[in-house]
């Protein structure tokens, strides 16, 4: 084959896609507007708001461990549509967000523009902000704070309020609507965060073992007190001394209860609980990371009914 | 079809010492209105490092320690117009302190373009194929397959362009890119007044939620170092699967690609095929096996070159692996060779994206 007859075929074969795609253009349905979120907790408060003036999609699944999310090209598909991105921040989605905004090529969601929407922006108390000397000997640290703040569902009533404001900014007709939804929202929210307080009452002040760094929000929230991590390092296996050492800190401080999410290492953290006489929770880190957690309030009465035992 | 490095070498080292030295010593400061030195708008700067000692039965001139490469990464938003990404590659001479310093990528794209739409403008990793697009401490090998040097070179080839991409709303993901540049790459002529045109063509599709099936055409044409023009075509495939259920859950990457390349000498053509898979948390293994034929010269009774790596790597993070490899290489007009290659690649600075 000539480089002429090369170049005849390769365009012929750049033509067929072209014109597939000119045929495919899919007719603008014209009503509802396309919202992504990348966790599913922002998308169930959005659904919520919106009700049928907005269609939702998360990226992250909720057994997906959002920090390690792979940026699928198919995502950019659905950012591209998007007229509002809403993302966690605090950095923890920063190893996988930038590569799908470049991709998308939606200058709706680009950054500068309103379509961005931060949610932690909203947090009036950032937990674990770093102090002092800074680096990743650390491990896998978060320099902004703790990015897990949807697990306290008083920062949730928050992110409601900055996602109804915007999306009556974006679409100005629906505003009114978009109040309403997340003033009925809130109400329910608040109702399921009082019923979910008196649920785990016997829980305040007791120590718990964590796996990973990432439940700081729902003990604060609790009070109960996070005493030790599997993980000695955020993000790191831990070494046997370490292990050995947390069982006898179970042990010593007489813990009951070892929480670990779905997407970690649930067999070590078994182990652990068993070898210092504690009962492993297995939890949810977001909504749909176990059955029966398709929206923010049936997430939330799932991980209070786990750690309480019932 | 490297790039031409050479002529960048005095100029960008004193450009980035001017850089990083007063930035060094203003750091406290930063904020002040009246000194003018805040770096709360600079760019986020990474600095990726690759040491490798390596073992041949060939006693081969790459055998040894080197010191491979240390790529310097800027990104940054520029204004309400413009994104800029800089990738600039010091390759350290053999046993030297003196390191060569090339400008790999250095680009601007445009903000606020109708939707689906993407320009880029400067000096990018031509779109030829998927292998010619990585950055060195991006290969899944620890060196470029033989099929990919013999074609295109040894390194990603780049050259100074436009490049328009659009990303129609289709049922599944198609990405189109087009560009042109000034053909100074090395498998054209450079002296030549013409351009250099070229054009992409990607679909992925989700099989599930775990797995993706792409498939790429790659076309790239220009003025030949000979009379004519010289014209490379690719095609690529790429299957991916990784259990999301678990943070660093088993996962399987499967690429291949075809490369041709054509110009008034007889055809140079090759391929590869790559194989990784994540055995554990902290742990990869991979295989290899890469073909191309070179232009025979007289006498020679064949025309093929043959390769075959395997790979076990320790990632204890996404800031350092070590990689430790096996290669089998049946070269044209040399004896067949064995090796062993160990490679630490570690990264500080800004957080690295995941590549997909």
């Amino acid at each position: 084959m000539t480089a002429v007859q090369s170049t005849r075929a390769f365009v012929r074969l750049l033509l067929f896609p072209l014109v597939g795609a000119a045929l495919m253009q899919p007719v603008s349905a014209g009503a509802a507007e396309s919202i992504v979120t990348t966790l599913p907790s922002l998308a169930s408060i959005a659904r919520e708001i919106g009700g049928d003036r907005i269609e939702v999609i998360a990226l992250c699944r909720g057994y997906e461990d959002p920090h390690y999310i792979q940026p699928k090209p198919s995502y950019a598909k659905s950012l591209r549509k998007a007229v509002l991105l809403v993302y966690g921040g605090l950095e923890l989605e920063v190893g996988w967000l930038p590569p799908l905004l470049e991709t998308a090529r939606n200058p709706k969601i680009a950054p500068g523009a309103p379509g961005l929407l931060e949610a932690s922006t909203a947090v009036q108390r950032v937990l674990e902000i770093p102090s002092g000397e800074l680096s990743r000997a650390q491990g896998d640290i978060h320099p902004f704070g703790n990015p897990h703040f949807m697990l306290d569902p008083h920062n949730a009533l928050a992110v409601t309020d900055l996602i109804a404001q915007r999306l009556g900014e974006l679409d100005p007709a629906g505003r009114e609507a978009y109040l309403d939804g997340a003033a009925s929202y809130r109400q329910r929210l608040e109702a399921k965060i009082a019923e979910c307080e008196a649920r785990a009452e016997p829980l305040r002040g007791k120590s718990i073992v964590a796996y990973h760094k990432q439940w700081e929000y729902l003990a604060d929230w609790l009070g109960v007190d996070v005493v030790g991590y599997i993980e000695a390092k955020p993000g790191i296996p831990p070494a046997p001394r370490h292990v050995a050492s947390i069982i006898e800190l179970i042990r010593g401080h007489h813990v009951e209860i070892v929480v670990a999410a779905t997407f970690m290492d649930t067999a070590a953290a078994e182990k652990v609980a068993q070898s210092g006489g504690a009962r492993l929770v297995v939890l949810p880190a977001e909504v749909g990371g176990i059955e029966g957690t398709d929206n923010y309030i049936d997430f939330l009465d799932a991980v209070v009914r786990r750690l309480v035992g019932q | 079809m490297s790039g031409s490095r050479a002529p960048w070498r005095s100029t960008w080292l004193i450009a980035v010492g001017l850089i990083a030295l007063p930035a060094a010593r203003v750091e406290a400061q930063s904020g002040s209105t009246a000194t003018g030195t805040s770096n709360k708008l600079n760019p986020a700067i990474s600095l990726n490092s690759l040491f490798s000692a390596r073992k041949s039965d060939a006693a081969s001139d790459e055998d040894g320690f080197r010191a491979q490469e240390f790529e310097m990464g800027l990104v940054s938003i520029v204004d309400a117009h413009f994104r800029a990404s800089a990738n600039i590659a010091f390759a350290p001479s053999a046993g030297g302190a003196e390191a060569e310093v090339g400008l790999e990528e250095g680009y601007v794209t445009v903000l606020g373009l109708p939707t689906g739409l993407g320009l880029k403008a400067g000096r990018f990793f031509l779109p030829v194929g998927r292998h010619n697009q990585l950055h060195t401490h991006q290969f899944p090998f620890i060196d470029a397959p033989r099929a990919v040097a013999a074609t295109l070179g040894g390194e990603s080839a780049g050259d100074v362009g436009l490049l328009a991409s659009y990303l129609p709303d289709l049922p599944w993901y198609l990405d189109l890119q087009a560009y042109v540049t000034d053909a100074a790459a090395e498998a054209f002529d450079s002296a030549s007044r013409r351009v250099a045109a070229g054009g992409r063509l990607v679909s992925l599709f989700d099989l599930g939620e775990t797995a993706t099936f792409e498939a790429g055409g790659s076309f790239l044409r220009g003025p030949g170092v000979a009379a004519g023009d010289a014209t490379f075509l690719g095609a690529d495939l790429r299957l991916k699967w990784r259990d999301t259920r678990k943070t660093h859950g088993h996962a399987v990457t499967w690429v291949s690609e075809f490369l041709l390349a054509q110009s008034d000498q007889p055809d140079v053509s090759g391929a590869y095929s790559t194989l990784l898979f994540r055995v554990g948390r902290q742990w990869w293994t991979g295989v290899e096996y890469s073909w191309n034929s070179l232009i025979p010269e007289t006498g020679r009774a064949r025309s093929k070159e043959h390769e075959a790596r395997v790979q076990l790597a320790w990632v204890p993070s996404e800031f350092s692996a070590l990689r430790g490899e096996f290669g089998w290489t049946d070269p044209l007009g040399g004896p067949r060779e064995l090796s062993a290659t160990l490679q630490l690649n570690f990264t500080i600075g800004a957080h690295p994206a995941h590549q997909y």
